[in-house]
Order: C-alpha cells, then structure tokens, then sequence
C-alpha cells in the first residue's frame, strides 16, 4: 500500500518536470528559429531587380570558380586549344586563369550545358557566362567567354582585368557585365626594416624600409600566357605552342620591362627580392636591432641546408624535399608549384629559373643566377648572391617577375 | 483592351533606371534636404538632390546627375543627366535631362551609406525609386599573402551600360604630377595617380608620402629621383631636410643625392 502510494506521488512530480522541460525547449526553439530567421529577404517584384540579386548572390560561386579555379577540375580537362595541362603544372596555375575560364563555359570541365546555380528566395537558378566576346584568332575560332582589358583612366588604378557578361538561364534577356580582377598573382611585402645583399663581413651593409609603402611581389615568374596577353592587346604575335604557355616567359631586358610597365609595374628589384626572400628572425618586430641576412629562404645558414651539404659532399643524392625547396641540376622539371614559398609567399627564391632583377645599388649584379641548370654544389646557390646578365635573350633564358606599388 | 492596360500600368509604374542597381557612389547630395523630408523649396527652381557613380562597360568612371524641379506654379520634375566624372553636376543643372519625369509631388529623398531612396507621387500616383550602392567594400588592411588586386578594389566589379555621350577617357600622360605634396609633407591635392596611363613614381622628400609623377622611370639613375631608402632604417630621429641628411634616398654608384628644393635626385 505505501509502495503504491509513493509511486503515485512521483508520476505527477515527473509529469510536471517533463512538462516544464518541454515548455522551455519550446521557448528556447522559437528565439533560435526568430534569431535564425531574421534577415528575411522580400523576392523582388521586378525581373531586373530579381536579375541584379542572383547575380550578387553568385559572386561566391563566381570567386571560386575564378580565383580557386584549380578546386573545380577534378579530371582531365577536354580543351586542347586552351590548356594543356601536363604532369609538370602545379594546379597555381589555373587559379585567376582566363583559359580555364574559357575552357569551363565550353563545357571542357564539368561538361555540356555549364552553370552555377544558385538558391534564392526559395527557387534554383543556373547562371552561366556569355560567349560575347570576339573570337581571338590565334587562340581559336571559339568567341570568347571574357575579354582581356588595360583599363586606363578608370580612377581605381586597376591596370588590367577581364571582362565577363553574365546571364541567368531562367530570365532570359537580361545581362550583366562584370571585371575580373587578377587576385591571384601578387603578394604584399610587410613594412619592415630589410637588408639588400649577402651577409656583410662587416658592419650592417645596406639597409632600407618599406614603411609607408604598399609593396606587391608576384609570386610566380611571369609566363608566356600572360605575355600572350600583353602581345594580343599591343598588336604582338603571340606564342602558339599551348605546351609552354605556363612556363618563364623569355625575353629581353628591355622587353620584360615594357611588359611590367604596361600593367602599371616594374620589373622586380634586388633589394625588394633579398626582403622577399630573406626570412626575418623575429617576425613580431619590424625594426630589428639587427638584421640579419639568411643565406637561404628555408635556412638562415647555408651549412645546415641541403645546398651547404651538397658543397661538401659532391656525391649529395637529391631528395624529393630539396627539389621542391630548389629546383637544381638533377630535380625533375616544375612549374607552379608553391612547395617553394619564402616567409611572404614569393616562390623559387633559389633555383628554378636564372631571374632578371633591376638592381641600382649594385647596377652589374642584375641576375639571380641560381637555377636549375646549375648543379646543387654551385656557389651561386645563395641568397644575396648575383651575378652580370648583358640583358639580351640567350640560352637557358632569364625569367622575370615585376612588383607594383599601389598609393597606401 | 488588356494592351491599353498593360501599357498603362508600365507607364504608371515605371521604375528607377535598371543601372541604378549597380551605382558605385552616392556623391554631391543636397546638403540642406533631410533623410525623409518633404521638399518644398525653392519652388520653381531646378536642384541637384545627388549624384550616382558607376563604372561603365568601359571601364570609365560615369556619372549620373538627379535633379529636381521644385512644384510651385509649375509641377515638379525629376531629370537625370550623365556628365563626365569629373564635372560637378551644378554645373549642368539647366542642360536637358537624358530623361525626365514629370507630374512629380511629395518627393522625398532617403540617403544611406549603401543605398538612396527616392518617394514621391506622379500625377497623384505613389512611386519609389531606389539606387543600390555595390557590395559594400572597404580597403583591407594590407598583411601577408594579400594580392594588389584585392587590396586595390573587390574581386568582382559590377558594370553599368556604356553611355553613349558625354564621358571623356583621361588616361594622365607621363611626367604629369599626379600627387601633390608639400615639403611640409602636407597633401596639397589628392593623389589622381591611378588615373596614370602607366603608372607612376615617387619623388622622396623625406616624408612618409613623397610627390609623385606618372610615369615608370627608372630610380637612381642620373638625372632621375633618387630612390627610396625610408627613415625608419636608421632607428633614430633624422631631420628631414634633404640638404642637412639625404639618407632617406639612394642613387646608383658615382652618383650623388642632389636636392633640388625638398625633392631628391640623382646627379
């Protein structure tokens, strides 16, 4: 009887206590539904308003394709016109890559019919690019999905971007242009005390700062694709040989710095590639007591780097991890691969490809001879260390890369 | 029938140009019109109530002009006008409109950082127009890994239509002083140097932000600005006068710094 009675008791404490639980997490749903939910979007009442909020809402689709384009091929690529991509292309380059854009709105990627959808106001849609633009001849007879642009004059000191014109599959009729902007190529020098040149024997040897200054150093040398470009908009013959569109682009001196120029650039300078390349010792501060010179990107002394080895030990077997560091004699051809990267993210520092560089305090040293046609016990494999280039084209070639500084 | 209808109602409802939607700026507002007041003087009288900037398809800067002619004995009137970036739109305040719109009362105007609102009554009928800023963008502070592009401008820039008149392509030729800086280091005009045609260069005077030039010349050499060694190098106090210590700038060997004014050169 008492067994009983206590039980009755209990049930109706759990009912309540069930009850009251249930109430709250009621309570507790609905401020997180009416917190959720707040930013209701109204579907516009006009196709060309509804038109200008798929377009805004597909800009991340849009990014990804553009400047991650590498994310969106997964197989092989079926545009031979456009992109051949061999074995040796670091997947950098199709980032902020016009012919993977061609190629994709082709149906070269992901197949017939491409679009990126996009979900709004309870509704897919397929947004897709235009083939609107002039067909350029060497190239190939395809009318174009972009346009390449020098912008002159356009008050936002852009000097160069690619047009696109989009549409939306489900209002038909309405377009819409859009710039392109190369967000991939370049990247910010922080402002710091730097040292130019090898470690002095000395004293400081020279230094500068970047202090108030907005330096950019591309991170890759400047290929033959993008001196396509720059020919086809100044009346050039381009390079038909699609295979080497990724790799250095060879030129004269005075040819690399025309081509600098016409983007609003300069072709790259010592003491800008030495601060590039030289690893600081103490990140957090940018007015070091002393600055000290690396002899290496990966290895402030170059003993201790497989090139230091090498020197010693002229049967030194290159590993898979030294060639992606450097690119010497004996590593297998790459191009666009990033494993390279010095501390603000300019690759091959040393190695890969001999590179012209403007230098005004030393005027005759105007070569990083460090490359890959030099085997791995060189002298030459050394931060700070250049030599004498007359600047007329010759064999293997001297790549380059340009810097831009942009008003703070 | 249903035609007449149709045509009516579109006549009735006719809405803000579609470019509207892609305006980069809202420039030149009426300085004494309120956010959401009544605009009822000076009758008679055209006002320019703001300007829109867009980038156009070809890649200039253009600008649309919104006046209004203030109802008294007359109706009110909406006219939009493009002028050249670089005109003020008072200027053209008595120019015909590229369109206008007439049998306008009530109109007020809303202003906001992203967005201008226009409300009014066309013969008695109530309509709103509204102009949408492009994705609200701000300059990033620069750190390591940021591209130019991205610190320069958003990734994806939205195009108004080309107008057909009345804009005018500037590129600034070289040798053309694009940033104006005292010896003071004080501004005396801004920087025009991104409408450079090829870009520009720096002539160091010691300050943290030096005169610059279009053009892309080459640091150092003779006869050229010297180059830029900055201040903060020498970790102390230096006076910033060329003459006394020209340490802030570097020119090629066998040349020296040679100071003419404030400004650095290599000779």
């Amino acid at each position: 009887m008492n067994r009983a009675s206590r039980s009755n008791s209990i049930i109706p404490k759990i009912i309540i206590f069930l009850g009251t639980l249930s109430v709250v997490g009621i309570i507790l749903l609905f401020f997180r539904r009416s917190v959720e939910q707040a930013p209701v979007r109204v579907k516009p009442d006009t196709d060309d308003k509804l038109f200008t909020e798929i377009i805004r809402a597909s800009e991340p689709a849009l990014l990804k394709l553009w400047a991650d384009g590498h994310s969106m091929v997964k197989g092989p690529v079926r545009c031979k016109e456009e992109l051949i991509l061999e074995k040796k292309i670091g997947r950098a380059y199709l980032d902020c890559q016009p012919h993977l854009w061609q190629c994709f709105w082709q149906g070269g990627v992901t197949g017939d019919s491409p679009s990126l959808k996009v979900d709004l106001f309870g509704q897919s849609y397929h947004v897709v690019a235009n083939s609107s633009f002039p067909a350029i001849p060497s190239y190939s007879e395809y009318p174009r999905f972009y346009e390449m642009m020098k912008l002159t004059g356009s008050h936002l000191n852009l000097h160069y971007g690619y047009k696109i014109q989009l549409s939306v599959r489900e209002l038909p009729g309405l377009r819409q242009d859009l710039l392109l902007t190369d967000s991939c190529r370049d990247t910010y020098l922080p402002e710091r005390v730097y040292g130019y040149g090898k470690r002095p024997a000395s004293g400081e040897g020279f230094l500068w700062d970047n202090f108030g200054r907005r330096i950019f150093v591309d991170r890759f040398y400047v290929t033959n694709q993008m001196v396509n470009e720059w020919k086809i908009l100044t009346q050039g013959s381009i390079n038909p040989d699609r295979s080497v569109w990724p790799l250095p682009a060879i030129l004269s001196l005075t040819e690399q710095k025309e081509y600098c120029s016409f983007l609003g650039k300069r072709l790259l300078t010592a003491e800008i590639f030495d601060a590039a390349s030289m690893t600081p010792t103490d990140f957090k501060n940018p007015k070091p007591l002393k600055v000290v010179r690396a002899q290496t990107p990966w290895q402030r002394d170059l003993g201790k780097s497989f090139l230091g080895v090498a020197r010693i030990n002229p049967d030194y077997q290159l590993t898979p991890l030294d060639c992606q560091l450097a690119q010497v004699e004996g590593c297998n051809e790459k191009y666009f691969t990033s494993d390279s990267a010095s501390w603000m993210g300019m690759n091959y520092p040393l190695g890969f490809f001999p590179e012209s560089l403007e230098n005004t305090i030393e005027p005759k040293l105007n070569l990083k001879a460090s490359s890959r046609f030099l085997s791995p016990s060189s002298p030459l494999h050394e931060l700070g260390v250049r030599t004498h280039w007359s600047g007329e084209v010759q064999s293997p070639g001297v790549a380059f890369r340009c810097y831009e500084e942009v008003e703070p | 029938m249903m035609v007449i209808i149709l045509f009516f109602t579109q006549l009735v409802m006719a809405d803000a140009p579609i470019k509207w939607e892609n305006a980069m700026s809202i420039v030149e507002r009426h300085e004494f019109y309120g956010n959401s007041e009544l605009i009822t003087k000076p009758k008679d009288s055209w006002q320019v109530l703001f300007g829109l900037t867009f980038l156009d398809a070809s890649f200039r800067v253009s600008k649309d002009c919104i006046y209004y002619r203030v109802p008294g004995d007359e109706p009110g009137r909406i006219k939009i006008r493009a002028v050249p970036s670089d005109v003020e739109c008072s200027q053209e305040i008595l120019a015909s409109g590229d369109s206008e719109t007439n049998e306008i009362s009530d109109l007020m105007m809303t202003t906001q950082s992203d967005s201008v609102v226009l409300e009014f009554k066309r013969s008695g009928k109530k309509e709103k127009w509204e102009a949408r800023m492009t994705k609200d963008w701000n300059r990033p502070e620069p750190k390591p890994l940021l591209s130019s592009a991205d610190y320069k401008s958003p990734a994806i820039i939205a195009l108004a239509p080309s107008p057909e008149t009345r804009t005018r392509l500037i590129p600034l030729k070289d040798s053309v002083l694009c940033h104006d800086v005292g010896s003071d280091c004080m501004e005396k005009s801004a920087s025009i140097c991104g409408d450079c045609e090829s870009g520009w260069h720096e002539v160091p005077n010691g300050c943290a932000s030096g005169p610059k030039f279009c053009g892309n010349i080459k640091c150092g050499a003779k006869g050229m600005p010297a180059c830029r060694r900055g201040s903060v190098w020498q970790r102390k106090e230096i006076p910033r006068d060329c003459r006394i210590n020209s340490s802030f700038a570097w020119c090629s060997p066998g040349l020296s710094v040679n100071c003419e004014g404030d400004r650095a050169y290599c000779r």
